[in-house]
């Protein structure tokens, strides 16, 4: 079937299938809009996308946003076109989204940051400092601990998320990396790793309890086994190249519906506890409140979801919230 | 900046005078951190490594009010006066007169010079930027966002001060300490105040996001951006 592809602009939205679209007198690019496709009659969104790309160039299928009909319904990947009652010569509108950047691509960098800034800040002193120090024990155990954490969540995203076709705005990467280069990256190695808790220090001695050291040391690591366990769960949810959507079981899903940001937010709460440090602190607030946000919002979407899903279940905290 | 004419000899000026108070107040704060990542709490030797530089760039600011005086910049005298009289009274009357730890050693100066130089920062650097007329969001973002943190941090670390002092005050001349108790109590209306204002300035400019309009708007409520003279 044929399908013409328009922009739409804010006086055609009116008349979904006007042919005769004009073009958008504000927009230059837009003259090589409308144009059309042809199809086959059983096509998918996909094969859509997949012929405007081949029509434009730099439109390809990630950046594409396509709806149909006056309620702008959203044209998803992997439905048919007939879901939506999309037939010959229809008028399908698209919006541009800009440069796209992959999840997976985002979280590599994402977590690459703290890795490079740990590295250099523990390992370079004298350009942040202006002094060279031994470190203590508490800042060798820290800088431990952090490192095998964001090591870890690069091996997670290599071998253990499953990445389903999303894609960001390209500039999104500079805001969401942000929050772990500066956040958990500079600001948090700048300060523990800093001299007034070296080695010596009246603060590494108050710090550096052995019993103290271990215990948190401990709860850091069940912390981080359990996250890894919830991944995998998560993981083995969803067999790969289906859609299927299923309530998740087992170890920590049992009490909660993100039973993964429980466990990371503990793995901070042990490193705050361990340093007993504002720039850790801030980090833990920041990003367990964020958190927190995402897990009510997952609990809701499974609660709506799923008639069926566990009542007693809460999102993000056993038995509380 | 109207467009296509040039930066005046005024404008010139003012970006630099904004230019330099920007990075005064930088180095105050790199100073600052640096002194806390290498001592921790050991304050003792923190007015040494700042000190003159604070009284010094925190001066500077008092040309403020001859900009508004002499219409260099169309915001009243009398809110720059405000302003800056309360920080020279702390830099001056508080910081330079009273050598004991109590002042130059304490959890008060340190919370007082962070939030101080933040907000000078963010300012300054607004400022100087607009006189080319380049807004950057971000700036506009934290300016109107980082009060809610830095006025109660920054009045808290004040307080703290001007605590610490009085007892040294009062040594000196009992009319001295009533000046300095009168200042504490005048400290929460003025705190209210200015408090709601940038809540209220914080709604018309940030209100619904960041398209030109809105950064029109902001231009025309923020008295010392908009409306400047063109001499």
């Amino acid at each position: 079937m044929r399908i013409s592809i328009a922009k739409r602009s804010a006086s055609s939205a009116k008349d979904a299938s006007n042919k005769a679209a004009l073009p958008s007198p504000s927009s230059s690019a837009s003259s090589r809009y409308p144009f059309t496709v042809e199809v086959s009659d059983n096509a998918t969104v996909d094969d859509l996308k997949a012929a405007i790309a081949s029509n434009v160039k730099s439109m390809y299928p990630d950046r594409q946003r396509l709806t149909f009909g006056d309620k702008k319904t959203v044209l998803e990947s992997g439905d048919s076109l007939s879901k939506y009652g999309v037939s010959n010569d229809d008028t399908v509108f698209i919006k541009d989204l800009g440069p796209q950047i992959g999840w997976q691509t985002v979280f590599y960098i994402e977590y690459l940051g703290p890795i490079i800034f740990h590295y250099i800040v523990y390992n370079f002193p004298r350009i942040f400092y202006g002094v060279n120090f031994e470190h203590s024990e508490i800042q060798r155990r820290v800088y431990l601990l952090v490192m095998a954490h964001f090591v870890k969540r690069e091996l997670e995203t290599a071998f253990v998320h499953r990445f389903s076709h999303g894609t960001m705005p390209l500039m999104n990467v500079f805001k969401n990396s942000f929050h772990y280069h500066m956040l958990s990256g500079l600001n948090l190695a700048y300060w523990v790793y800093a001299p007034a808790s070296g080695q010596g220090t009246a603060l590494a001695a108050k710090l550096g309890n052995p019993l103290l050291m271990a215990i948190f040391t401990g709860v850091f690591l069940f912390a981080e086994l359990s996250n890894l366990s919830t991944h995998i769960t998560l993981r083995n949810l969803r067999p790969p190249g289906t859609r299927v959507r299923r309530i998740p079981h087992g170890y920590g899903f049992d009490m909660v519906s993100c039973p993964n940001y429980l466990f990371e937010s503990l793995a901070w709460v042990a490193i705050a506890a361990m340093t007993r440090n504002l720039a850790a602190v801030l980090f833990l607030i920041v990003s367990s409140g964020q958190m927190y946000m995402w897990a009510i919002k997952k609990h809701k979407q499974y609660r709506r979801e799923f008639p069926d899903y566990p009542k007693s279940r809460k999102a993000m905290i056993p038995l509380i919230v | 900046m109207a467009k296509g004419k040039g930066i005046s000899v005024v404008e010139a000026y003012l970006v630099a005078y904004n230019a330099a108070s920007f990075v005064g107040w930088a180095y105050v704060l790199v100073k600052t951190l640096l002194y806390l990542s290498v001592h921790g709490t050991n304050l003792d030797g923190l007015f040494d490594s700042i000190g003159n530089a604070l009284i010094i760039v925190q001066t500077g600011a008092a040309l403020e009010i001859v900009h508004s005086l002499v219409g260099f910049v169309r915001s009243s005298a009398m809110t720059a006066t405000l302003q800056v009289y309360s920080r020279l009274n702390l830099v001056w009357g508080i910081l330079y007169m009273f050598d004991y730890p109590e002042v130059r050693a304490s959890y008060g100066l340190v919370l007082m010079v962070l939030a101080w130089c933040i907000t000078e920062c963010v300012r300054y650097s607004h400022y100087a930027l607009s006189l080319f007329d380049i807004e950057v969001y971000t700036l506009l973002y934290l300016r109107y966002t980082m009060f809610y943190v830095l006025y109660p941090a920054g009045v808290t670390g004040e307080l703290l001060e001007i605590w610490a002092a009085l007892p040294h005050a009062a040594a000196i001349s009992s009319w001295f300490w009533v000046f300095l108790v009168v200042n504490i109590v005048n400290y929460p209306p003025v705190l209210y105040k200015l408090y709601t204002h940038m809540i209220r300035q914080r709604r018309k400019i940030l209100g619904g996001g960041a398209d030109s309009n809105k950064i029109k708007a902001a231009k025309s409520v923020d008295p010392v951006v908009s409306k400047k003279k063109r001499l």
